[in-house]
């Protein structure tokens, strides 16, 4: 599903983000990318959501080489990638119905099936009774379920999350793999950026280790 | 439910999110968007009052145009055959559409209405001090060059004392009135390149203050339109809001000017009731603004996702 040919991104002389770095994820893997801050890890998750570009190698994503795609067609693919970040980017102004069907109002979808859609997510990370609240009236746990939720909106076959529980404590951060763990077990594919290990050991999947760009371990647990 | 009929439902949506999202721009930034809406409209207006301006001077010039005449002053010993030969063959030419006889009183006559005071002098002259005179009322069609090589024919009639033919006066008033519009038009044209400026600033504020929103719509996937569509639908709403002030406030204007100050004139240059713009205009005009508010959104948001 997902294959790294040699890819290196690099950003300046002597500024190799990721180097020389080859990898397949099969459909349906739950894939943790650990490494120390700077290992690379946020810069392979941008590669996948072609939010940038491979200085050389191919990024291919389903046969597609993801260098190719420009405009709306790269816009039509990352719809196909659901991508769930750190700091949860979502829109203070709009409610939290709003911020899952974020996308589907843009789209043009009829309010109605945006509805049935988001109260749906919203039920399966349980705020389904705060669809009309607004994210500064969620706790952190809550803000990032909303987060989880809107990446789920357009059913992806791909999840990327980059440190989805950076800023969440112990218990929530279980909560949240939990969550991960049911996504990848309805047979989405998950990448996801941590360097937590307890986290990773947790949820029992295929660790990439990157240090320096590179790719130094690739083992599944157990 | 049919693929076409899902095609146009989430059109239908598309087209309420841009708009629903211009408003809340909009509003959410309402005091600059009044300022520049308004510049907007002052900017349509001046449009408009050229084009009104413009028609009025249209319309005074070609009365102007169709109230030149010539006069054909007889000689006093010219003989009835000579006069009536003349009017026939003025007459006969392309140039002129009317031409009336006054015989030496009746050129009296009228000078002494036209004139009162001079009536007393007039009448106390041992002899009648005019000759016949014939009226020529030329062709609206009629161009310079004909009109030259009439009266060049009918100061070479030996019977025809001299030919009077105000097309001095006549050509500089056309000049001013064409120095006028272009004036006129150059400082509309300005104004409105202005207010373009304006209403593409107002987008571009529009967008820091979306910024967040926008880059995120990026990053999961929204279509390059629902970006643009949104600061589309707002330059549109401005120049709609901004036309429709105008072309009020024109209206408004007009009426107080016509029946105010210009009334006097008005009536003297026989000009229609309070003039306005054709319909065809206003279209034109409104067309023009909607799309030159679209193009200021298109073309900001196309910097942005640059």
């Amino acid at each position: 599903m997902i294959t790294l040919a040699a890819v290196t991104r690099s950003y300046g002389q002597g500024a190799d983000a990721l180097l020389d770095v080859s990898l397949v994820v099969d459909k349906g893997e739950f894939v943790c990318l650990a490494g120390a801050s700077g290992a690379g890890k946020s810069t392979l998750l941008r590669l996948l959501l072609r939010e940038e570009v491979a200085s050389s190698g191919q990024v291919l994503v389903n046969g597609t080489d993801l260098a190719t795609l420009t405009g709306d067609a790269r816009q039509a693919y990352r719809r196909t990638v659901g991508f769930v970040f750190q700091d949860f980017k979502l829109l203070p102004t709009r409610t939290v119905f709003e911020n899952v069907a974020v996308v589907a109002r843009a789209m043009g979808v009829p309010r109605a099936q945006q509805w049935r859609r988001a109260s749906m997510l919203l039920q399966q990370v349980g705020l389904q009774h705060r669809m009309e609240a607004f994210p500064l009236q969620l706790s952190g746990g809550e803000q990032q379920r909303v987060a989880i939720a809107r990446a789920l909106m357009n059913a992806p076959a791909i999840l990327l999350a980059d440190e989805p529980t950076g800023n969440l404590d112990r218990a929530l951060s279980l909560e949240v793999m939990d969550m991960f763990r049911d996504i990848n077990a309805s047979g989405t594919t998950v990448v996801m950026a941590t360097h937590d290990h307890e986290l990773i050991t947790y949820v029992n999947c295929r660790v990439v280790q990157l240090h320096h760009g590179q790719v130094v371990d690739d083992r599944r647990l157990r | 439910m049919s693929a076409r009929r899902r095609e146009d439902t989430h059109a239908a949506g598309f087209l309420r999110y841009c708009l629903d999202e211009a408003y809340l721009s909009l509003t959410r930034r309402w005091r600059v968007a009044v300022l520049s809406t308004l510049m907007l409209a002052a900017a349509v207006l001046v449009v408009a009052a050229a084009l009104v301006l413009s028609g009025v001077l249209g319309d005074v010039t070609t009365r102007m145009t169709e109230a030149a005449e010539l006069s054909v002053y007889m000689s006093r010993e010219a003989s009835v055959a000579e006069r009536e030969a003349t009017a026939a063959a003025t007459r006969a030419d392309a140039a002129v559409a009317a031409a009336e006889v006054l015989d030496a009183d009746q050129a009296t006559a009228r000078v002494t209405a036209d004139f009162p005071d001079l009536a007393g002098v007039i009448t106390a002259l041992p002899e009648r001090p005019f000759g016949a005179v014939i009226e020529v009322r030329l062709a609206a069609t009629a161009s310079e060059t004909q009109v030259e090589a009439l009266v060049a024919r009918l100061r070479a009639i030996p019977a025809v004392d001299d030919v009077g033919y105000d097309r001095e006066v006549l050509r500089r008033v056309l000049l001013t009135v064409t120095t006028v519009r272009r004036v006129v038009t150059t400082l509309a044209l300005l104004l409105a390149l202005a207010a373009f400026a304006a209403v593409a600033a107002v987008l571009r504020l529009g967008y820091y203050a979306r910024r967040d929103e926008i880059d995120l719509l990026g990053l999961v996937g929204a279509p390059s339109r629902a970006i643009s569509g949104p600061f589309v639908a707002e330059g549109l709403l401005q120049a709609a809001v901004g036309t429709t002030l105008a072309l009020i406030a024109l209206r408004v204007g007009t009426w107080m000017v016509w029946r105010g100050p210009a009334a006097a004139w008005g009536l003297a240059m026989q000009l229609p009731d309070v003039p306005f713009l054709t319909w065809q205009h206003m279209l034109t005009l409104a067309t023009a603004a909607l799309a030159a508010g679209a193009l200021a959104g298109w073309i900001g948001s196309r910097e942005i996702s640059r």
